[in-house]
């Protein structure tokens, strides 16, 4: 008796499973097709990097991405576009595998990527490496870190790219740092910054940091970009995604020239990070 | 919004997604459990090629990261499906995530519950055959018995090892006990990082105990019969 029941268990759970996976496929095959002409384009984003994009309180995706991609949504009228808050290599090998359309994760442009998907050629916004330092410290630029003690850099990303790149167009300058995969979070690397166990921090600027010195009061200040990254939203490689690269061309070109993409900037990033192009 | 009051907030919030995990580990368990009862069953009959199959299925389901697995299950199955004509699939996360939780406590336990049939000693199915029990009867009534508190505390430990995996189901976008960590962490730019982290710790050690006592329960109840 006990031997049967657990079958029949067993047997309800697999039904319900398959099942539960089917109703899924009709929802979702149902909402690319539709009957409008309209195309739903499945974009993948991050969910816990402010202010670029994360998933809000109400379970919203939001950010500078999002909401850029909801204006695009606005003005290209053939497409909707569905937001999707995962981790960014689940965002990656989705977008490789076709399971999200496009991928908005601040992404700049390079060879690897140009051959793994498409890229539209305009940008959506821009990755500033800036340089942040204490108020008092008289530091103004890079040249001034010569024999300063500058918080260790990610052997990985584009932030020790740019750091390499400056150093070897300026080899009259010698910088001292370590390489490491610090995981600390931004706000406790301000504070370092902040207390003087550094005297200089190199990262992008898109993590918040001019709320972060405001709301924690710290006397830190970042300086001018030592590089201006353009970013690119990444679009699945096929053949009828081109036409959705047009299209992407095409919107962030108008919401541009529009002023959207700085006015989404400053609200997000509280400043605009196309002024130092 | 004092400190104190965001804490409470975050731990209701803690609260209301903790089902998912218990869901998720309810029903991987479930599956995993029944599918390792056949792979054991397969590879103690010694079948030529399924065997081997089931052999290799244990070893690779035991030997790759789980999330490799949870990104194998989300990214790979709607592909390789209809490359084997069985139509076109979109997995859910949820799906997803239980399926790769399964199919990996499936290879877990099939290695614990094999060691544990082949520890019950040849003169004990020698002694139901020559008394003329058919295999089932035997199965259930002698070597059962005998298997189970064996089987217990590897049973326990991959049921541990399971819960531990759940933690990395927010990677495809499930927001669950660690993805509300990982949200309310975002949104405050890592301020109170390890405060949360000690909250996710206590509840994934709890959910550890009241399994692991549940299991202890089992093993007494066995061991009394």
């Amino acid at each position: 008796m006990k031997i049967k029941s657990i079958l029949v268990a067993a047997s309800v759970l697999g039904l319900s499973l398959l099942t539960a996976c089917n109703s899924t496929v009709n929802k979702s095959q149902a909402e690319s097709t539709g009957d409008s002409g309209v195309r739903t384009i499945k974009v993948a984003t991050g969910h816990t990097s402010k202010p670029l994009s994360w998933v809000d309180e109400n379970g919203e995706v939001t950010g500078y991405e999002p909401e850029l991609i909801k204006e695009l949504d606005k003005v290209l009228e053939d497409y909707e576009f569905e937001l999707f808050g995962v981790e960014d290599s689940a965002g990656e090998t989705g977008l490789a595998t076709g399971k999200y359309d496009m991928l908005a994760g601040g992404l700049g442009f390079t060879e690897e990527r140009a051959e793994q998907y498409i890229i539209p050629s305009e940008s959506s916004g821009r990755a500033l490496i800036k340089i942040y330092v204490a108020e008092d410290s008289g530091i103004e630029s890079i040249q001034d870190l010569v024999g300063k003690k500058i918080s260790p850099l990610s052997p990985a990303g584009a932030t020790y790219k740019s750091v390499k790149d400056w150093e070897e167009e300026n080899p009259e300058f010698k910088l001292e740092y370590d390489l490491a995969d610090v995981g600390i979070p931004i706000a406790d690397r301000l504070k370092e910054v902040a207390t003087g166990k550094y005297d200089a921090l190199f990262y992008p600027s898109s993590y918040g940091q001019i709320e972060i010195i405001e709301d924690q009061n710290l006397p830190v200040v970042g300086l001018d970009p030592v590089k201006i990254i353009p970013t690119f939203f990444m679009i699945h490689k096929s053949e009828e995604n081109e036409e959705l690269k047009q299209a992407i061309d095409e919107g962030l070109k108008e919401l541009a020239e529009a002023g959207v993409l700085s006015e989404l900037s400053t609200e997000f990033y509280a400043e605009d990070v196309f002024q130092y192009d | 919004m004092t400190m104190e009051t965001g804490m409470q907030e975050l731990l209701m919030e803690f609260l209301k997604t903790l089902p998912i995990n218990i869901i998720i580990i309810i029903l991987s368990a479930a599956l995993g459990l029944l599918f390792a009862v056949l792979l054991t069953f397969v590879r103690l009959k010694r079948i030529p090629v399924i065997s081997q199959l089931a052999d290799l299925y244990v070893s690779f389901a035991r030997s790759v990261p789980g999330l490799i697995l949870l990104f194998i299950a989300y990214f790979g199955i709607p592909k390789v499906l209809p490359l084997i004509g069985l139509g076109t699939y979109v997995i859910s996360p949820m799906h997803a995530a239980i399926i790769s939780m399964g199919f990996y406590h499936s290879g877990y336990i099939s290695e614990v519950f094999r060691p544990a049939y082949l520890a019950v000693e040849k003169s004990q199915h020698e002694a139901a055959d020559s008394l003329g029990y058919t295999p089932m009867q035997k199965f259930f009534r002698i070597i059962l018995p005998q298997m189970v508190p064996v089987a217990l505390p590897g049973y326990g430990n991959a049921l541990v090892y399971l819960i531990h995996d759940t933690s990395l189901i927010f990677a495809i976008g499930i927001v669950d006990i660690m993805g509300t960590a990982e949200l309310s962490i975002s949104r405050s730019y890592g301020i109170n990082q390890i405060l949360i982290y000690f909250i996710i710790a206590l509840m994934f050690s709890a959910m550890c105990f009241t399994t692991d006592g549940l299991v202890r329960k089992l093993e007494k109840r066995v061991a009394i019969r």
